[in-house]
């Protein structure tokens, strides 16, 4: 038992309809309470989708439960006639499961002919599994039903991508970016599953020479088991960045030539000309290498980043942050518990701290007690930084309608790069404009004038709290209001904004006037961090009092 | 087997029902609609000083974060208490340390504890789980509500959440005849009832819910409830059986012909006989800039939150005809008048979705009515839509509330009119 204001994830239900959702022959159906069928709205109203979602709910209530009924019969029957799916993929909820009820007794009674519509009850426990897992357990479960029989291979060089999702954080676009790529490496695309495909492309998985499975926590498994099962080569890199942009290639054509020395066929795996990558085929395909050498990014280095999301781009934007743009990564977190060892490993190279948390709370905590100059990670992260006055950009689910852009925002490959690369230096430019004032005090413009000129910004400590408090209260009443008109929209931001509460120090540090007179000379949005340093010194070393002597003596030792 | 549509038994049925000269078709299964928990969305706003707790799962979490689109800045005033694996083989499910940071974070007046689907199947003893947390916390009452989406509807639990506040309204002497309005609406709509009521002279006690739980008002034997919204049935028969207070049979004050019978009929039961036929048609020359992309249009409804029985009687008031209302649930008694009103319409109960799909696809309305997820698949098929959600978060009741009801349509209707000149069918999906 634990109390919960807010999760990252949804249940494994939702796992199951992005699946379904993600294809063009499959259905799910969910034995449920009417209430459970809120996920509808996810795909209709931030993906925008634009047919009804092949999602039906078979219906458990009070009445029928007490009758000792069961519609699913029905429900099935239904569905067959009104969209003739080539699936119907069967789960329960988390209230339903535990009715413990044999579906598949249930499905047969239905009386669907199999050869038309082939009928699988997937029901993972809703207490273990939550979305991401039941998604991907799903992919590994069709692939297993109906790619077990092996294929002779496509006549041209040719992979499978699996991963790309319907409410994918940016899935849509990445597979843009992926067939790009591919194209321009001289390889077909044999199936991507599940986005876009029907029952047909996961039924000829087995013809790829290859498999691309980007994607740690979606995908990843149903590529292993091609790999075990048929001798299929899977490709789990990450391309992310630059380096691993350029090691995937490498890996995929020589998955490529690996699946051809196997099978006697004949394939050139050379790397094409990297012009050949980029969008006017003529300059580079990633801008990130110059832009990381040009001067003005020289202090990234002195730069903290606090990054926290799923897996896979949790994972690889540490690694770019730290080995591409030399940006330090103060933590490095994920809610995905089942992978946290992995991710431990994953990360280690580039941060000291790491953060395993499915509780929202305890990620603010820690985003607070570090005071980053930047928070890179999901729409949380944004609502808590904004209350810190950090900058954040997102990087991960869960899925926000403003993840589903318009323009092209692909995270994978090196158009994926150039992408993440604006989206990190768009979140930090605050950061520079500060490093400039830092040097000539407030440039004059004093608080109220800084604000006004878009330089804002305090961390998370008494004193900004203090400073922002007003302001913070009219926001929160500003936004309160909006609420009623907002709450119609789905996923669009509302609430109240946090008011930070950091605890008093435990012994209390006196200032002399003097270097107090210098702390007020420090500009307002830098000045907590100052002073948390300047008295975390003091305590360290004894000192009770701190003199102007000593706010120097830590300006030389702490840089 | 083959299957036909006379195999699907169960769907098209014969449920229906007559009352007075309006039929009501009632469909089964197939049906959409948000469980008793959304409630909690609009009434934590209403009540300033209340807390919203949920005994449920990980799925009520996102449910509600998703179904009301609030992302949480900070900690809200509602939350799940959320069962666990662990907890589905524990001997008793305890939240007495839940409800104790609740009340040392928060400070709550009053916490409504909802129970859902998880813990009905688990039969938790949920009332006396309450009765056991007031002996604990007796200066914080903690109130049980059931909310789960096995019985009820997110208004039906709002219907609910009001049954639970009887007991604190304190009791008003025999001979006090005052109207109490019942139904969660905000400041500006509940404000305009009070004058129009004192224009009438006719005396207010107040509203149930109240914007605090401190101000809720005396209820009595002469008391005069006058429900606001079809889904309060429930709250209006307990008050009137506990407390001996008189419910008014009306209509729900939604559109100016609405309003005007629901204050003629409120003055009544003060012996009052007064004609507000005026009023009323100065409100409709108020909104007729909004009316006039209404009538005449083909409309239909497809249902998720009970106000749809008054919007559709606002609609067919205004010119439109309306060719289907769809509703998640019909009270023959509670409704009476409203259905009158809409004799020879026709209304379907816990409509099938699937069924109204085809339906639509086969009429071509110039307008869908519908909840949030069907809108923009029904607009990728090329038709009008507005969210009936809506109803629930815009002020459209009395007077004062009817321009913002028309407008919910005529805004949707223009909107469209205006975008096809663009002449874009190209770049549309199923051009």
């Amino acid at each position: 038992m634990r109390m919960s204001y807010w999760e990252y994830q949804g249940t494994a239900h939702t796992g199951v309809a992005r699946v379904a959702c993600s294809m063009k022959d499959v259905h799910g159906v969910f034995y449920s309470p009417v209430g459970d069928s809120y996920i509808h709205s996810m795909f209709t109203m931030m993906e925008r989708m634009d047919r009804f979602p092949p999602i039906t709910t078979s219906v458990l209530d009070a009445q029928t439960m007490g009758m000792g009924m069961n519609k699913l019969p029905d429900t099935l029957r239904q569905v067959y006639n009104d969209h003739k799916p080539k699936l119907i993929a069967i789960a329960c909820t988390c209230s339903s499961t535990l009715l413990q009820e044999d579906l598949g007794m249930l499905a047969k009674s239905a009386g669907i002919p199999e050869d038309e519509t082939e009928i699988m009850v997937y029901a993972p426990n809703p207490y273990r599994v939550e979305e991401d897992e039941a998604a991907n357990g799903l992919l590994t479960a069709m692939t297993e039903k109906f790619a077990s029989q092996p294929l002779p291979p496509t006549a041209k060089p040719s992979v499978n991508i699996i991963g790309p999702i319907s409410l994918g954080f940016h899935n849509k676009q990445d597979l843009i970016s992926l067939r790009r790529m591919l194209a321009v490496m001289g390889l077909e695309i044999n199936a991507v599953f599940p986005l876009e495909a029907g029952l047909d492309d996961v039924r000829n998985l087995p013809q790829a020479w290859a498999t691309i499975a980007p994607y740690r926590e979606m995908g990843y498994d149903a590529a292993l088991y091609l790999e075990e099962k048929h001798g299929i080569p899977a490709v789990t890199t990450t391309p992310i960045g630059v380096g691993l942009t350029r090691r995937w290639v490498k890996e995929t054509l020589a998955a490529v030539a690996r699946f051809a020395a196997a099978h006697g066929l004949s394939y050139d795996a050379r790397e094409p000309a990297l012009a050949a990558f980029s969008m006017d085929q003529k300059t580079m395909p990633s801008a990130l290498p110059w832009f990381s050498y040009t001067a003005d990014t020289q202090s990234f280095s002195s730069r903290k980043a606090f990054v926290f999301g799923d897996f896979t781009h949790t994972a690889a934007i540490c690694r770019m942050l730290s080995e591409e743009m030399d940006i330090q990564v103060v933590a490095a977190g994920t809610y995905n518990l089942r992978l946290a060892k992995e991710f431990k490993e994953a990360v280690a190279p580039y941060t000291d701290e790491v953060i395993i948390s499915v509780e929202f709370e305890e990620v603010r905590k820690r985003i607070a007690a570090l005071g980053p100059d930047f928070v890179l990670g999901t729409q949380m992260e944004r609502h808590t930084s904004a209350g810190f006055d950090i900058p954040c950009g997102v990087i991960s689910n869960p899925t926000h309608i403003e993840d589903f852009s318009l323009g092209y925002q692909p995270f994978l490959g090196y158009d994926g790069s150039n992408f993440v690369t604006d989206r990190i230096y768009h979140t930090m430019t605050l950061g520079l404009e500060k490093h400039l004032i830092e040097m000539f005090g407030d440039a004059g413009l004093g608080e109220d004038g800084a604000r006004k000129n878009g330089i804002g910004g305090t961390s998370p400590t008494v004193q900004a709290s203090v400073l922002n408090e007003a302001e913070r209260e009219a926001r929160k009443y500003a936004e309160a209001a909006e609420l009623e008109a907002k709450a119609q929209q789905l996923a669009v931001d509302g609430g109240a904004v946090a008011v930070v509460a950091v605890a008093a120090p435990p012994v209390e540090l006196g200032w002399t006037d003097e270097a107090q007179k210098a702390l007020k000379g420090i500009p307002f949005f830098v000045r907590p961090k100052v002073q948390k340093r300047v008295e975390e010194y003091a305590r360290t070393h004894g000192y009770s009092l701190i003199t102007l002597d000593l706010v120097y003596e830590v300006k030389e030792k702490a840089g | 087997m083959t299957i036909t549509p006379e195999t699907l038994n169960g769907l098209n049925n014969d449920l229906s029902s007559v009352v007075g000269e309006t039929e009501v078709i009632r469909e089964d299964n197939g049906y959409h609609a948000f469980c008793g928990l959304v409630c909690v969305g609009w009434l934590y706003q209403k009540m300033k000083d209340s807390f919203f707790l949920i005994l449920g799962t990980h799925t009520c979490a996102h449910l509600l974060q998703n179904a009301l689109g609030v992302m949480i800045f900070a900690k809200p005033r509602y939350g799940v208490a959320m069962i666990e694996e662990a907890d589905l083989s524990a001997a008793q499910i305890d939240i007495t340390d839940i409800v104790k940071n609740i009340i040392d974070e928060h400070h709550p007046s009053v916490i409504f504890l909802l129970n859902s689907c998880t813990p009905e199947i688990m039969k938790v003893d949920f009332e006396t789980m309450a009765k056991n947390l007031n002996l604990q916390f007796n200066n914080t009452p903690v109130l049980p509500v059931r909310a789960d989406g096995l019985e009820y509807t997110m208004t039906q639990a709002d219907d609910n959440v009001l049954q639970s506040l009887l007991q604190f309204c304190p009791e008003a002497p025999a001979g006090k005849k005052e109207i109490v309005f019942l139904g969660a609406v905000n400041d500006v709509n509940a404000g305009e009832l009070q004058r129009e009521c004192e224009k009438l002279g006719l005396p207010v006690a107040g509203f149930v819910p109240s914007n605090t739980f401190k101000e809720l008002p005396a209820i009595g034997p002469d008391t005069i409830i006058a429900p606001l919204q079809p889904f309060v049935a429930g709250a209006a028969r307990l008050f009137n059986r506990k407390r001996g207070a008189k419910v008014l049979e009306s209509v729900f004050p939604i559109g100016p012909d609405g309003t005007r019978i629901f204050l003629e009929d409120l003055a009544r039961e003060f012996g009052k006989e007064v004609d507000l036929s005026e009023r009323e048609a100065e409100c409709w020359k108020n909104i007729e800039a909004k009316v006039q992309h209404i009538r005449g249009k083909r409309i239909f409804i497809t249902g998720d939150n009970m106000l749809e029985l008054p919007v559709s009687r606002f609609l067919k008031a205004a010119g439109a005809e309306v060719l289907e209302t769809g509703t998640p649930y019909v009270n023959k008694r509670f409704h009476a008048r409203e259905l009158k009103l809409l004799a020879g319409q026709r209304i379907v109960e816990m409509p099938n979705m699937s069924r109204q799909i085809n339906d639509i696809r086969a009429l071509k309305p110039d307008l869908v009515i519908t909840n949030f997820w069907q809108a923009n698949p029904h607009e990728a098929e090329g038709q009008a839509t507005k969210w009936s959600t809506e109803f629930l978060f815009t002020p459209i009741f009395g007077f004062s509330g009817a321009g913002d009801l028309a407008n919910l349509f005529s805004r949707a209707l223009k909107r469209h009119r205006k975008l096809d000149l663009m002449d874009w069918k190209e770049f549309l999906p199923n051009n």
